[in-house]
């Protein structure tokens, strides 16, 4: 449980150590690797089927495990996007038609369905959140710069690239806080429902000082030239045939699943 | 020292939006090739002035000028190019994922295509002796990000660089590395340094100029020689004078120095001492 939770917030250090380095899905086109993104948001838009939802949660899985990234950190990193979804999710749990599973009379029924739908929602989150930081980890911080320089109008790119920075500092500040707190003693050992005002506040901080350090960073970008205008300097590759094939391939895969799945669970 | 300055901040004032007074008609020169120290106790408008030098503050009132051309909120830009800031908290400013990909910031905002800040990135961190160019800034020591932070902006090759801090937290073995650094920029590119500090013995071992601050005001103005053996005025500005001006009054105060040289480096004190003791020794 300690190295889930020292280890639950995406760090921006790692990711940049990962996307640095050249492993084997650090080498494909990042357009490939965007392409591939908006398949799998798309996928798990579509597709109804909790059987082929679990099959796009295991195959983003095993992406990630082809780039040859940690595989424990990923289960710490799915701690809070499993909290976000559950919390969601149960506010629809008990409004759902089927089968009684759990019921105590009078107060709550959860039916079979309120519970596929739990499931449903995880593994469709997961397989996006999996996907994207499979994403984020194989590819440099300068081909996503390239990738919105290219995608997005002025000053919407900047927009976006800032926003994307911005969420790192929010993870360093959070990163910061919680081992502060952790070092006097702090713990989700203790349970998330005790410790959630001690949650609440380092959040709140976090989200404060977070400004405070973004307005410092940006005040230090602009003493070196920036007025509000990124450059992108990165030449990026274009998907391979075999890139092509195996996104075609994929196409193809999700809409016979997509006009198929009436015939699976 | 040439008689024109590079720059002249001429009875500058400037007041934060929540009333605090920064800096209050403050008039400041650097002149080319020299390391003008600014030393004063926490708040006295430092960072304050070191943010006006790079345009980072418009100030309320007064003037700058650079090279005898005015600068003013149209032109910002020309002073962000010709004087480079680096902060005290090289942690906010060290913001890109790769150490290669920061230096290189600072030079593609200024023009330069890729390839040529690439060169100029490369020979910063030459420059401050930094090899591992991929390596991630939040991995990096103290020592090794202030390197960094400062090779950022000598990548600019700009004239003047001012540096807030520039050993405040550091080792004393990565404090003389950047102390080293800055006397390189000085002697061997010949760019102008401004370091504001209240480490009076970094300020006597390597400034040409000392001003003195306090409150946003400044008290004096002159090399550090003659400033910093003025008791009278270090203690209005609540400094502490450099240890080696101690150690000198003190042997002076016993009559074991006494020639009135006013010792400013270690190594001055050092030969002052040696020379008396020859002197004992050929009376003995």
């Amino acid at each position: 449980m300690k190295s889930l939770e020292r280890g639950h917030v995406p760090n921006l250090a790692t990711i940049i150590y990962y996307s640095e380095r050249g492993g084997p899905l650090n080498r494909a086109s990042p357009w490939a690797k965007l392409l591939g993104l908006v398949l799998f948001v798309v996928a798990a838009t579509i597709i109804q089927s909790a059987l082929l939802l679990i099959v796009l949660y295991i195959l983003s899985v095993l992406l990630y495990v082809l780039g040859k990234f940690p595989l424990r950190k990923l289960v710490g990193w799915s701690l809070f996007p499993v909290l976000f979804i559950l919390t969601i999710s149960i506010l629809f749990i008990f409004s759902q038609p089927g089968r009684p599973v759990i019921a105590v009379p009078g107060v709550f029924v959860i039916t079979d369905m309120g519970l596929l739908l739990v499931v449903k929602l995880l593994f469709r989150g997961l397989a996006v959140v999996n996907y994207s930081l499979t994403f984020i980890m194989s590819t440099r911080y300068s081909e996503i710069s390239g990738l919105a320089d290219r995608l997005f109008p002025r000053p919407f790119d900047v927009i976006f690239l800032l926003t994307f920075r911005f969420i790192f500092v929010v993870f360093e500040v959070l990163e910061a806080a919680l081992l502060a707190a952790w070092a006097r003693g702090g713990s989700l050992r203790r349970g998330v429902t005790s410790t959630s005002s001690l949650y609440a506040k380092i959040f709140a901080v976090g989200v404060v000082y977070s400004f405070d350090k973004a307005e410092r960073i940006g005040k230090a970008m602009e003493a070196r030239g920036f007025s509000g205008e990124l450059r992108s300097y990165e030449k990026l590759r274009s998907p391979s045939a075999l890139e092509w094939a195996i996104l075609l391939i994929s196409v193809l895969i999700v809409v016979t699943a997509y006009m198929y799945q009436g015939v699976i669970p | 020292m040439s008689s024109e300055p590079l720059l002249h901040l001429d009875c500058l004032s400037h007041t934060y939006s929540d009333g605090t007074v920064g800096i209050h008609d403050l008039c400041f020169k650097v002149f080319p090739k020299e390391i003008v120290g600014v030393c004063g106790p926490n708040g006295s408008g430092k960072s304050t002035l070191l943010e006006h030098l790079n345009g980072i503050l418009i100030p309320s009132e007064g003037e700058i000028m650079l090279e005898g051309e005015a600068i003013n909120k149209k032109n910002p830009e020309k002073l962000r190019r010709s004087v480079g800031l680096v902060f005290q908290d090289a942690d906010s400013q060290l913001f890109a994922p790769t150490v290669m990909d920061d230096v290189m910031f600072g030079p593609i905002n200024n023009g330069m295509s890729p390839s040529e800040a690439k060169s100029a990135a490369e020979w910063a961190l030459d420059l401050v002796g930094f090899t591992e160019r991929s390596k991630i800034p939040h991995y990096l020591s103290g020592g090794e990000k202030r390197l960094v932070a400062i090779a950022g902006v000598v990548a600019m090759k700009p004239k003047i660089v001012a540096v807030d801090e520039p050993t405040s937290d550091l080792d004393p073995v990565n404090a003389e590395r950047i102390e080293n650094l800055l006397l390189k920029l000085r002697d061997e590119l010949g760019v102008s340094v401004v370091i504001s500090t209240h480490d009076m013995d970094l300020a006597a071992r390597i400034s040409d100029r000392v001003y003195i601050l306090k409150k946003g005001v400044v008290l004096a103005e002159g090399v550090p020689r003659d400033l910093f053996y003025d008791e009278g005025l270090l203690r209005e500005a609540r400094l502490k004078p450099p240890e080696v001006v101690g150690v000198y009054k003190s042997l002076a105060k016993d009559g074991v120095l006494d020639d009135g040289s006013r010792p400013i480096r270690r190594e001055e004190l050092l030969s002052l001492i040696e020379e008396r003791m020859k002197r004992q020794e050929a009376v003995v």
